[in-house]
């Protein structure tokens, strides 16, 4: 075989596939009958038969475990919020993977394919991490569903805003994947409410929940300047005033797509329901 | 012979009655369940086709491939794109997700630690003998680095994971 | 074995088809004439070279050479990865396959019930059923039972690496071709024949068209001869590619193989492709 360089060939050494395929280019024609899988790659499951084959693989006999005396606190019934750190929210916007010139929310976040959210298992969104809050310059209108003061206060000095706001899991499970969810025929669903132990944590302004005042949210957003030390940027003044100002109504999924909405992917239509019974229901 | 088939016919479609009469049809099948009809919905509707709204169902569709890279002039986390690496000996490609692919493999409940660089093409050796001299200072034993020219990826012994794609950065890889 | 020999030699010497990145484009220029590179810009770039392959015609027997096209190296270039094309085989072979191989264990053997002899008190040795495995005619333990469906799903990235593979090995080998469409102008399966037998192809050859409603004439061409198939695009699949000597694809089913492919290796969210396949999945 010629492994050496052939004529023409860019000064970058050749690339072990082309390598491989010179080498094809001498040997008989791969068929059917000439192919293998690599040795030993299959591992057959073989029940052991020697010494210690029939026993309990080293991890004894039954005893106090999981199942008998271990506390169960009910860690698993508490809603999850998998973490997001600023660090990776100013990655995802610097890689394209998330459009910062509209407002971000659990949708365009999880359309990046690269944060995962099992509603299934209790996650109910984003927490909003602030490692890399010291770097953080993008300016961002955000929706999350957890965040801390430092989180808030890294966002809105970089010019942004944030609101933290809840989802439950029917609307999530619609969030995961919105063109699985289209495809499937059925109404926006509206949004509920947030169950009694998180009520308080949505309605706080310093916490920028979605229930909150919304003049009580920019009085509080004067002091968190105050008590982190940064001049507060002027959104009114800015020329993404309209973006940075968008939200969704507390019965909202979707920007701009409202509850009871069908929406038909395939020949490009909205239906909207007009029955007052179900305008009704869908109302906010 | 024909008497025997009429009967046998005859029997056979008792047969087929007496279970449609009494036993309920599951549609287990594809084949045998009934193509789907029209549904009569009784709520009323109004289709609408106004773009000002569709752009909204738009706006929130997931992208099928990974969005092209748009370049910036400053860049505020630790990414940064791939230089013109075109003319090297060898090249570290990046993966589809624009990421260097250098990673770490924790086996043996955290005692193994191994560190993988990928989609080497090139002069895989020469990278090999490179990264020996530029890691070894950071060991006290002698490095044990792997090269797989096949597979195009080094695999090295321990957790060099920062150290590298610091290296292959300044490098513009 | 000379014709063996002969073929090895075939594709020991730079071919003008096949031209790998180490081919210059000068020669290209002096081997034909005519020939016009169609330069692409690939949607996903790579540093590899393009592979620059020859488009025929089969509108008649004798070879032309109509011009180059260029291939996405990612597809067409691939590593060859042979333990990938097995395992994709094995996987085709297998997840349609019902073993119908039926034992009959002691209980479903007829008869057996009765205690042979009695327990003590003859010098033999003790047993409760004639039907036991130990007896000849008896029940067989942990025989097979029939239906065995032997269902299973590789891997999505198995799956598309195995096919650019196998695209890789076919072109690496002189067993790719590209022809602009697969037009013939006669339904006469003699001309067909002829013209694989004049071109050095096959004798079995795999023709892939862009959809399934294949061409008038080639359809009824082919139709009485086993070893000559067609098949659409998306029935591309790596045992037929390996059942048949050649492959020929026409230009717009290299456009859409690429397409799909490269879709499949840039993924924007590969959670819905790489998470485990259930069979109960609707």
């Amino acid at each position: 075989m010629h492994a050496g360089k052939l004529k023409g060939e860019a000064t970058m050494g050749s690339n072990t596939a082309d390598k491989a395929l010179r080498l094809l280019r001498y040997l008989p024609r791969v068929c059917l009958a000439n192919i293998r899988d690599n040795p030993g790659a299959v591992k057959k499951n073989r029940r052991g038969r020697a010494q210690h084959g029939g026993d309990n693989h080293g991890d004894g006999n039954k005893g106090s475990g999981q199942r008998q005396n271990y506390m169960r606190l009910g860690h698993h019934l508490r809603r999850q919020y998998p973490p997001l750190s600023l660090n990776d929210l100013q990655l995802l916007i610097e890689t394209n993977r998330i459009n910062a010139n509209q407002p971000i929310d659990l949708v365009s976040i999880l359309n990046s394919g690269l944060y995962r959210l099992s509603p299934d298992k209790h996650e109910f969104g984003i927490h909003l991490t602030d490692e890399g809050a010291d770097l953080f310059k993008a300016k961002v209108n955000i929706e999350v569903q957890w965040a801390s003061e430092l989180v808030i206060a890294a966002i809105e000095k970089a010019g942004g805003t944030i609101t933290t706001s809840y989802y439950d899991q029917h609307s999530l499970q619609a969030m995961l994947n919105t063109k699985k969810f289209f495809e499937r025929g059925v109404p926006i669903p509206r949004r509920m409410i947030p169950p009694a132990d998180a009520i308080e944590y949505y309605t706080d302004p310093t916490k920028r929940g979605y229930l909150s005042d919304p003049e009580k949210i920019s009085e509080e957003r004067f002091v968190l300047s105050q008590k982190y030390g940064y001049t507060l940027p002027n959104i009114e003044e800015d020329k993404d005033y309209e973006m940075l100002t968008e939200r969704k109504d507390p019965r909202q999924i979707f920007f701009g797509l409202n509850p009871g909405w069908v929406v038909n992917l395939k020949d490009k239509v909205i239906l909207k329901p007009q029955n007052e019974d179900l305008k009704d229901f869908y109302s906010t | 012979m024909t008497t025997f088939i009429n009967i046998s016919r005859l029997l056979r479609s008792c047969s087929t009655l007496r279970t449609t009469k009494h036993i309920s049809v599951r549609y287990s099948g594809f084949i045998n369940s009934p193509f789907l009809e029209d549904v009569q919905i009784k709520a009323k509707y109004e289709v609408t086709k106004s773009p000002s709204e569709w752009k909204y169902v738009v706006r929130i569709l997931p992208p099928l491939t990974v969005p092209e890279l748009a370049l910036r002039d400053k860049y505020n986390s630790t990414f940064k794109p791939q230089g013109d690496v075109k003319d090297r000996p060898y090249i570290v490609c990046r993966t589809k997700n624009h990421m260097i692919p250098v990673y770490l493999k924790i086996s043996q409940r955290g005692v193994k630690r191994l560190t993988y660089v990928r989609k080497i093409q090139g002069d895989i050796w020469l990278l090999g003998k490179e990264l020996e001299t530029y890691l070894q200072p950071m060991s006290k034993r002698p490095l044990r680095m792997q090269v797989n020219e096949f597979t195009g990826s080094i695999i090295i012994n321990g957790d060099y994971v920062n150290a590298i794609k610091y290296w292959l950065t300044e490098r513009d890889y | 074995m000379y014709n063996r020999f002969i073929s090895h030699l075939r594709r020991a010497l730079p071919l003008n088809k096949y031209l790998s990145t180490s081919t210059s484009e000068t020669t290209v220029a002096e081997s034909n004439k005519n020939a016009t590179i169609e330069p692409k810009k690939f949607k996903f770039p790579s540093y590899q070279k393009p592979c620059q392959v020859w488009v025929e015609n089969l509108d008649t027997i004798d070879e032309n050479k109509l011009g180059i096209i260029e291939l996405h190296p990612e597809i067409f270039s691939a590593n060859p990865r042979i333990d990938l094309i097995q395992q994709n085989v094995r996987w085709q072979q297998l997840y349609r396959f019902v073993s119908y191989a039926h034992t009959k264990s002691r209980f479903e053997v007829r008869g057996g019930g009765r205690k042979p002899w009695p327990q003590k008190g003859l010098g033999k040795a003790r047993h409760g059923s004639i039907r036991s495995p130990l007896f000849r005619g008896g029940g067989v333990i942990h025989g097979p039972k029939s239906p065995t469906p032997h269902f299973y799903m590789l891997p999505y990235y198995k799956r598309v690496n195995g096919l650019t593979s196998a695209l890789s090995i076919k072109l690496a080998q002189d067993d790719l071709h590209i022809v602009d469409d697969i037009e013939i102008p006669t339904d006469d399966p003699k001309y067909i024949e002829e013209l694989i037998k004049s071109r050095n192809w096959g004798p079995s050859v795999l023709i892939i068209d862009e959809v399934d409603i294949m061409p008038r004439n080639i359809t009824l061409a082919v139709d009485q001869i086993r070893h000559i198939n067609l098949m659409p695009a998306y029935g591309l699949n790596v045992y037929s590619m390996l059942k048949h000597d050649t492959l020929v694809l026409s230009k717009a089913a290299v456009n859409l193989i690429e397409d799909k492919l490269l879709t499949a290796l840039h993924k924007n969210n590969t959670s819905f492709v790489t998470k485990p396949f259930k069979i109960n999945q609707v």
